[in-house]
């Protein structure tokens, strides 16, 4: 008579605790696969970050490892700082320099490599060379190739643009073209591959209507290509927007942010304050930084949502 | 029973950041302990700034066994470190608890470092003897708000170095000692090369500052921490020609950045016949060029032969978390004893001692007759009249930069020289009103 209900019970507790195993794996595989990213970003960036923005509140000494609370100090010496205005300023302008260049031109070379022809494919390894060379190789290349004796300051007086041999990188007036021209350089092989990836994922079929409707090779170009590759256009402009606004290795390998400030951006600035030990300084315009990173994001996540609903639509 | 899993993973967490965060901690529990007891003993980092390889290893293996002779129970590591990371290395170590005991910097550096309580005060853990083995000048970039932090080490003066080929083309016999003669000079260069000839050092602002003084001759430029150099004639002048030379094509345009390395790189390449700079300069000249390394010169630096040149320091200084205080302070004055400094600049040939009696020795009065001997005898003789020129400041940083910047602007005519030296006593000023120091030099 008892022997129903203690297997019914029996079978109940096993089912249950197959269930409890199951809910826990489901509930724990997750966060263990999440770990050690969470620990990473955890210790290199959230802990940091949080660290900054304590700081930029104090008048932190960091080898004393002590500091008193200053409020919003920081931020208004900051803004009083002429300096930061300045690389402020550089930031954009090197960011409206680089911009459509870096949108433009590899989307060109990545048209003219994804044609089919003998050797196209030693071009796109050559035009991928500059991503691959180390920053300071090529810092050493460019600054030889800019010089006042150098080929390109030939080139500018042959072609009439300058009266005499001129360094691009030292006048303040076209320094910063001239360190853009680098970032444009090392940046253009690794955007003609994202172009390439969005070609090659056009359907051939829509050309082939194009071309019995008779379109022209600009007319494809401009009705086809180009609104087709609208996404990767976004994604490119987007990660060109962030790594411009955190540009320091050319900067800091050819112009060492000179002449007199003119190469400056933010990222230099910020490194400069901290290697001067005016860490609480460095810190505040760190999160300024951060800010407009952010924004920035925020707007490829917009721009990249308002492209998707227009492909789809 | 979902509240207390939540729980769980939260405290996993916060376990594993704790932990990864007391990995990267300071340490100060450990810092704080360090050696109570009179006989030195365990182990000392020494760092030193881009002295790897021969003969610089064989030197400091054998300085590591006689301390080490000396102190048995003491085991020194001695690592060297690149010199363009040297700031950044310190500064990441001093914040951490990796610390080493004894640390090459120089003056400016230790200035910051010390000003933020990052190095152990010495004044009452040197002896008064050893203090005054020391050369007055050098002893001093030592100190900062009258607490001794570092001992100098060694010594490079400023040299003027020339190819003496393009002034033989020139037919130039004198090495030009004020901006006037220099503009002269480096005009009949110009002219006969086709080349632009002179390049003033820039660095990071440093050596226009020590220029300043220089040319001031005595005067002071700042006073009671208040600039007062704007209406100097021969600074003035200095700007002007500066200007002009750059202006008709005798200064190459690299100059606006700076730097020795490229004044060295713009003098390989033919494209400076003369500079001032210290007696490593010609180090990378006479294995990149070895024609131009011949035909080079050394004389006194571009001044009056009674003005004051500069002399810069490097020094020993032991951060304040060294676990090993006693032992760290021992070590680093056995590197700067008169005996090893010798022994080191006759190892270097290109640097001076900073103690009295070293310099008493032979060497430095007969060194040899190699361009770069040559330039370590007049680097001696001109010891006599050399001086820190610019004493260590808390706001040397911002000193430097402005310097720099507004040198540069007047190079390239964006400011009148007025205009220029206007700016940059407003620019000191501000410094000096913001660190609140009331330094004359």
């Amino acid at each position: 008579m008892n022997k129903e209900p203690v297997a019914l019970a029996q079978v109940k507790a096993k089912t249950i605790q197959k269930e409890k195993r199951r809910l826990n794996a489901k509930y724990f595989t997750p966060w263990l696969f999440l770990l050690p990213s969470i620990v990473i970003l955890g210790v290199f960036l959230i802990i940091p970050i949080l660290e900054a923005f304590k700081w930029s509140f104090l008048d932190y000494k960091i080898i004393a490892d002590s500091g008193e609370f200053v409020g919003i100090e920081n931020f208004k010496e900051i803004f009083k700082d002429k300096d930061f205005w300045m690389s402020l300023l550089n930031t954009i302008l090197f960011l409206l320099i680089v911009l459509p260049l870096n949108v433009f031109l590899p989307m060109i070379l990545a048209v003219l490599v994804n044609q089919k022809i003998k050797g196209v494919a030693t071009f796109r390894i050559l035009y991928y060379l500059p991503v691959i060379t180390p920053m300071v190789v090529a810092a050493l290349i460019w600054k030889m190739l800019y010089s006042q004796n150098g080929i390109i300051s030939a080139l500018l007086v042959k072609i009439g643009i300058f009266d005499s041999p001129t360094n691009l990188l030292v006048q303040s007036s076209t320094a910063l073209i001239g360190v853009a021209m680098i970032t444009v350089w090392k940046g253009l092989g690794y955007y003609m591959i994202i172009y390439l990836a969005g070609l090659q994922s056009i359907p051939k079929d829509v050309y082939e209507s194009a071309s019995i409707d008779g379109a022209s090779t600009f007319q494809k170009f401009k009705s086809i290509t180009f609104p087709m590759l609208a996404p990767s256009v976004t994604l490119v402009s987007v990660m060109t927007i962030i790594a411009g606004m955190k540009v320091f290795e050319e900067i800091a390998l050819t112009t060492g942010g000179g002449p007199s400030g003119a190469t400056t951006t933010l990222v230099m600035y910020i490194y400069n304050k901290f290697m001067d030990l005016d860490v609480s300084i460095a810190s505040a315009a760190g999160l300024i930084l951060l800010i407009l990173s952010i924004g920035a994001s925020l707007l490829q996540m917009k721009m990249t949502s308002k492209n998707e609903d227009d492909l789809r639509a | 029973m979902k509240k207390n899993k939540k729980k769980l993973v939260v405290g996993t967490l916060a376990a594993v950041l704790s932990v990864s965060l007391m990995a990267c901690g300071n340490g100060k529990e450990s810092s704080s302990k360090t050696s109570g007891s009179a006989d030195i003993s365990g182990k000392v980092t020494l760092w030193t700034a881009s002295l790897s390889g021969e003969p610089f290893d064989t030197y400091f293996n054998k300085l590591e066994k006689r301390f080490e002779k000396l102190h048995p129970d003491v085991d020194v590591v001695i690592e060297d470190i690149p010199q363009n990371e040297m700031e950044q290395k310190v500064l990441t170590s001093l914040t951490g608890s990796n610390v080493p005991d004894v640390v090459n910097l120089n003056p400016h550096y230790m200035s910051n470092i010390a000003a933020q309580g990052g190095l152990l005060d010495l004044t009452d853990m040197i002896s008064d003897k050893t203090k005054k083995s020391f050369l007055e000048g050098p002893y001093e970039s030592g100190v900062y708000e009258d607490k001794l932090y570092a001992l100098p080490w060694y010594l490079t003066t400023t040299v003027s170095w020339y190819n003496s080929k393009k002034f033989q083309e020139a037919n130039i016999e004198k090495i030009p000692t004020s901006p006037q003669e220099i503009y002269n000079t480096a005009k009949a260069i110009t002219k006969a090369t086709g080349k632009p000839s002179y390049y003033p050092v820039i660095n990071d602002g440093n050596t226009i500052m020590e220029k300043m003084v220089s040319l001031s001759n005595g005067k002071p430029i700042v006073k009671e921490g208040k600039a007062v150099f704007a209406k100097n004639k021969d600074i003035l002048n200095y700007f002007k020609l500066n200007q002009k030379m750059y202006k008709e094509g005798m200064i190459p345009q690299e100059t606006a950045e700076g730097s020795l390395k490229t004044g060295q790189e713009l003098y390989m390449t033919g494209n400076t016949a003369f500079l001032e700079g210290g007696v490593t300069f010609l180090g990378p000249i006479e294995s990149g060029a070895p024609d131009i390394y011949k035909v080079s010169k050394a004389a006194q630096p571009l001044e009056e032969k009674n003005a004051p040149v500069n002399v810069a320091v490097m020094n020993f200084a032991v951060p304040a978390k060294t676990k090993n205080k006693e032992a760290a302070v021992a070590l680093a004055e056995f590197v700067t004893n008169a005996e090893n400094q010798l022994e080191f600049s006759k190892t270097a040939g290109t640097v001076l001692p900073a103690t009295k009696e070293s310099l008493k020795d032979d060497y430095f009065k007969n060194p040899g007759d190699s361009p770069k001997s040559l330039g370590m005898l007049q680097a001696s003789n001109s010891l006599e009249r050399a001086q820190v020129l610019i004493p260590p400041t808390e706001n040397s940083a911002e000193l430097r930069e402005s310097t720099k910047n507004i040198f540069v602007k007047n190079l390239q005519g964006k400011l009148t020289p007025e205009q220029a030296l206007k700016q940059l006593a407003l620019e000191w000023n501000k410094a000096f009103n913001k660190s609140g120091e009331k330094v004359t030099f």
